[in-house]
Formats: structure tokens, C-alpha cells, sequence
């Protein structure tokens, strides 16, 4: 069979994965619900327990939990490829550190009130990834380099700087604060506001069609700078427009979902050693196959030890690293480079 | 109306190296199979890459098929010119295939698929550089003369009207070296595809290339066919390097060191 066509087939299972996991996972978890109940009417009313539990609760959250993940592992593609790191992530530009310094300033604050799926943590952690963005882009504008060593520097700085001020300002709150801080910063999925899922998902949406559309580009940046110029890609433009819109991306999910870090880096090298580096194959599949794999997480998550949930992050690490390995010591030629 | 005209073209790098070019003055013929020969630093790939566009010159001109190069714009400058660098390492590696695909990137829309037409013009360039059979494998896995090859074909997938080439066989054994200027001479003949290709190797550009351009120094020292740059007096004000012409039975001129390099020589 020729590659073309397996790539093509990886893709469509991912797809069919991917919906299959949307729509089973919430049927999972601790409180059982029936699927005729589910699916008695179109419109789920209020004594319907089931459904409501289905369509305000475990779907959403199951929604968010794959745009969570799509956008990650989209941006850690990105930002691999433009910054030619095999270590690079989304949070290579310190959107972490960011955005985590705005969750704690908002804590430290007290402006901890939330409604209609509209908080100051998260407004505040956004504007925060905003900052870190703002100043590692000046960085490269006065140093007029956007070169890989320059951003990644540029990013790990920033990223040190924020982080040493979220432990100040952790040292300075209260016992509250504090644990608001650390249960932010762990990362969770427990939002459930179906709205800003909704919202969430058109920009994501959006920001994944702009990436798609750099596929081609991106193939020829990843093998240099020079070598895109010469095949007629505007280098300086996609390696702008591409971080911006990944770097978006990753700040509106870290400041709803808190960071989930590692997902970004583990799940393109998933599909890297899979279907190989082309990323008109390997975007769509890390995004989907990505959501379906914090999808289960989560399920597992909420359901393994209920009615208490064990952090997602902690079961993503520990899921997804044997993962990776066994990949590795399956196709040992990855590691030669 | 020359495919290239360098007109008292000047550039240097933005460091503090020495290295600069100084008023190049002369054109590239349509269909001409032309070398850059010069020992290290002499200028032959910044003045490639300033062919290519990669690089802007600091001073002079430089047209092609007598518009501004610069004014061309970058889509349109690859379907027409394609270059090929001297070496090539992917940080995540692709298979030949995907890399000779990206050739027809000039070509494709956004989201446009490659069709029939452009993929028949890939098989059609691997053939030409004999690299059809490993279609499939990843270019990690392949020799250094394969990899060239399918560079090579990467650059004619653009089907340009002019290929440059930097030093293309710099990491070759003999046979592959040979096999490499072969093929540029098929393509040059069967195809009509102008070719500029930077190096230092005597004797096979003394052996494949029609003209030959001498370069000392970021400048231009010499200009003509094989026969007529080729000259133990040259090779030793270009290269610093006493040598010996042999007249081969081909009727090609072979250069042999006479001894060790001048520079050398001095010193001991």
C-alpha cells in the first residue's frame, strides 16, 4: 500500500475514534444514565435527569476536554516546526508563565467571582499569556530576529521571570489563596458553562483551519528556512502568522482549563513516530486523536475513584508517557536524528 | 535578452566578517551549463543565493529574463528558479516523496490537493536523477549521493527555467560525483534547463560544464569555456595551487598539484 493512502486511513480511524469517544464517554462516570433516556426528546427538559446531565454536564466538559487537547497539540506542531525543536511546545513562548501569573494575580486579588462562564481567572490568566506573547515578540522585534534560538530564549526567559513571580505571590497568600493557586495551576476540565464550550470551540475551529492552511508551508519550514524561501513560501509571514494564531489558541484553552502542559509535546510525537512528519496528515490527527485521548482520561478521571476526581493532568502523564515510550522502542530509527 | 544580468553586483553580511562581494559584472545565457569555480570563501554560494533571491544585494543590480529579481514576486521567483543547497538535514524527517511533492508547492492553492498533472511532473523528476525506486523510503535512511539526487529532484519538480546548484557534490565519492554531473548534463541536453552550479572541483567541471566562471576574493577573475579559464596560470592565481595540465585522450584538460599548496610551502 502506498504511504499516501495509509496516512489517509490512519486519519479516517482517528476521525471515527474521535467521534465515537464524543458521544460514549459521557454516558460514563458515577452516576449512571440510560440511553433511551438520553435520547427520550430532542430537547432535553428539566425533569429529564438523564439528559440533562448528558448535554449540560458530561458533554460539554467532554468538548472541552478535546479542544483543550486538539489545540495543544496543534500548537506543540507548530511551534516544532517553525522553531525546528523536537522539545518544543506550546508553552515554548511562556505562555505558561503568563497566563499563571494573571490566574494568581486574580486570586490574590480576591476577584474570584464567576458568571455566566465569565471569571476573572480567566480573563486575567489570558491577558497574562497575552503579556508573555507581547514580550518575547518585542524581544525578537528590538533584537529584529525571529530566529528559533532567539524565540526560544527569549520564551524560556520569560517563562523563568513569570514563574518566579507566581511563587512570590504564592508565598504571600493566604492558606485560601494558596490552594486556589495550586488546584488552578494542576489544571482541570471542570467547567460547565455550555456556552463558552460553544465559544471555545469557533475559535479553535478557526485557528485550526488558519494551521491547515499552512500545512504545505510548514513541511518546508521544518526543513529550513532557506530551503521554504527557495520553494516560493513567504518564510517571516507564515512563521509570524503561524505562532500568533497557535499561541492564541493555547492561551484561550490555559485560561479556562489551566495548563495542561505536557499533552502538547507527547501527542504530535505520538503521531510523528506513527504517519510520519507531513502536516496536512499530522494536524488533523493530533487534533483529533489528542481529544479522544484526554476524552478517556478524563472519563477515567471522573469515574475510577468516585465519587473523588483524580487530576487529569496526573493521568494524562502517566497514560500518555508508557504510550510514547513503547512507541519509541517500537521504531528505535526515530531516535538516530 | 540574457536569463541573468549582474550588474556591478556588491554584498556583504551583516557580521563582522571580512568576506564581501565587490562589483560583479556579467550574465547567464539561456540554456548555457555554466560553473562557478573558486576555492572556499570565494563567494561562489552568496552569489548563488542572491541568484536565488534568499539573499538581497547590497549594492548593483540584478534582473531576471529582464525584470528586477526583487520585484518578483516569491511564488512566481520559484516556479521559475530553484535552488539547491549544499547540504540538507531535517529535523523531522520526511519521506522522498513528501520532499520531492514539495517542489510543486509554487503551483498549489492553499488548500489544493496535488493532482494527476503535478504528480505525474514529480515521477517524472525522480526518473531524471534515478531516484524513482526509493519513492517511498524516508531521506534520512538514503546514502549522501541519493539524497542529493532526490534534492535534486525536488528542485526540478518546480520545473524551473534555471537550476542552481551549490556545490552539489561536496560530500560525493568519485563514481557519485560523476554520476551527478551526468545527470546534469542530461538534463541540460534533453531537457534545455539552464544550470549554474558553484564548485571546486577541477576536473569534472573541466569535464561537464560549457563555461566557467572564475572567482577570487568576492570578485570575478575570470570568464570562458573550460579550455580557455582552465590554465595552470589561473588555477594558481585562483586556487594559490601550482598545477600540472595533463591533456587527457577526451580532450578535456586534468589538473594535477604540482607539490604542496604554495601557501603551504611557504610556511615550511
Amino acid at each position: 500500500m502506498n504511504p499516501t493512502s495509509s496516512k489517509t486511513i490512519v486519519l479516517l480511524l482517528t476521525t471515527i475514534f474521535f467521534i465515537v469517544v464524543l458521544f460514549a464517554c459521557p454516558f460514563m462516570g458515577p452516576t449512571t444514565i440510560s440511553y433511551d433516556k438520553v435520547f427520550q426528546s430532542l430537547t432535553p427538559s428539566f425533569d429529564n435527569r438523564d439528559a440533562q446531565i448528558f448535554f449540560n454536564v458530561r458533554l460539554p466538559r467532554n468538548l472541552l476536554a478535546a479542544l483543550a487537547v486538539a489545540a495543544m497539540a496543534c500548537a506543540g506542531i507548530i511551534f516544532q516546526a517553525v522553531l525546528r525543536n523536537p522539545l518544543a511546545c506550546p508553552f515554548t513562548l511562556g505562555v505558561a508563565g503568563g497566563s499563571s501569573f494573571g490566574a494568581v494575580i486574580a486570586i490574590l486579588l480576591g476577584l474570584t467571582t464567576a458568571a455566566h462562564g465569565f471569571s476573572f481567572i480567566t480573563l486575567f490568566s489570558f491577558l497574562g499569556a497575552l503579556l508573555s506573547l507581547f514580550l518575547v515578540y518585542s524581544l525578537a522585534s528590538i533584537l529584529r530576529s525571529f530566529s528559533a534560538t532567539t524565540l526560544l530564549l527569549g520564551g524560556i526567559a520569560i517563562n523563568y521571570f513569570f514563574n518566579a513571580l507566581v511563587l512570590l505571590a504564592y508565598y504571600i497568600a493566604d492558606f485560601t489563596q494558596s490552594y486556589a493557586m495550586i488546584h488552578w495551576m494542576i489544571g482541570s476540565l471542570d467547567m460547565i458553562d455550555i456556552a463558552s464550550v460553544y465559544k471555545l470551540a469557533f475559535g479553535i475551529g478557526a485557528g485550526f483551519l488558519i494551521l491547515i492552511s499552512f500545512a504545505r508551508d510548514l513541511n518546508l519550514l521544518s526543513a529550513g528556512e532557506e530551503l521554504a524561501k527557495a520553494k516560493g513560501v513567504p518564510t517571516s509571514r507564515v512563521i509570524v502568522l503561524s505562532i500568533l494564531t497557535a499561541s492564541l489558541m493555547t492561551s484561550a484553552v490555559v485560561a479556562l482549563t489551566g495548563p495542561i502542559a505536557f499533552i502538547g509535546l507527547i501527542v504530535p510525537h505520538i503521531y510523528r513516530i506513527w504517519i510520519g512528519n507531513d502536516h496536512r496528515f499530522l494536524l488533523p490527527c493530533s487534533a483529533l486523536g489528542g481529544g479522544a485521548f484526554l476524552m478517556l482520561c478524563d472519563t477515567a478521571a471522573r469515574s475510577l475513584f468516585g465519587p473523588t476526581e483524580v487530576p487529569v493532568g496526573v493521568l494524562t502523564a502517566l497514560m500518555g508517557v508508557p504510550i510514547l515510550l513503547w512507541l519509541l522502542f517500537k521504531r528505535k530509527t526515530y531516535l538516530q536524528n | 535578452m540574457p536569463l541573468f544580468e549582474i550588474k556591478n553586483l556588491s554584498f556583504r553580511y551583516p557580521s563582522l566578517s571580512q568576506f564581501q562581494l565587490r562589483q560583479n559584472h556579467f550574465s547567464i545565457e539561456k540554456g548555457n551549463l555554466t560553473g562557478l569555480l573558486g576555492p572556499n570563501g570565494a563567494g561562489k554560494s552568496t552569489l548563488l543565493k542572491i541568484m536565488a533571491g534568499l539573499l538581497s544585494p547590497a549594492g548593483g543590480e540584478i534582473n531576471f529574463e529582464g525584470l528586477s529579481l526583487k520585484k518578483i514576486p516569491i511564488r512566481e521567483r520559484a516556479k521559475k528558479i530553484a535552488y539547491v543547497s549544499q547540504s540538507m538535514h531535517f529535523t523531522f524527517p520526511l519521506s522522498v516523496w513528501e520532499i520531492v511533492e514539495m517542489g510543486r508547492h509554487p503551483y498549489l492553492g492553499r488548500f489544493e490537493v496535488m493532482g494527476s498533472k503535478d504528480k505525474s511532473i514529480c515521477e517524472k523528476a525522480l526518473d531524471l536523477c534515478d531516484a524513482l525506486e526509493f519513492r517511498d523510503r524516508s531521506f534520512d535512511e538514503l546514502s549522501g549521493g541519493e539524497k542529493q539526487r532526490v534534492l535534486l529532484a525536488s528542485a526540478l519538480a518546480q520545473t524551473p527555467r534555471v537550476l542552481l546548484l551549490d556545490e552539489p557534490t561536496l560530500s560525493l565519492d568519485l563514481s557519485h560525483q560523476i554520476l551527478f554531473f551526468e545527470i546534469i548534463q542530461k538534463l541540460h541536453r534533453e531537457e534545455g534547463l539552464t544550470v549554474v552550479v558553484a564548485t571546486h572541483e577541477l576536473n569534472l567541471a573541466g569535464r561537464f560544464l560549457e563555461r566557467l566562471i572564475l572567482m577570487k576574493d568576492g570578485k570575478v577573475a575570470g570568464d570562458g569555456t573550460p579550455k580557455e579559464t582552465l590554465t595552470p596560470k589561473n588555477i594558481k592565481s585562483v586556487f594559490n595551487v601550482e598545477v600540472d595540465k595533463i591533456n587527457h585522450r577526451g580532450g578535456f584538460p586534468l589538473f594535477a598539484p604540482k607539490s604542496k599548496p604554495a601557501v603551504i610551502a611557504r610556511k615550511i
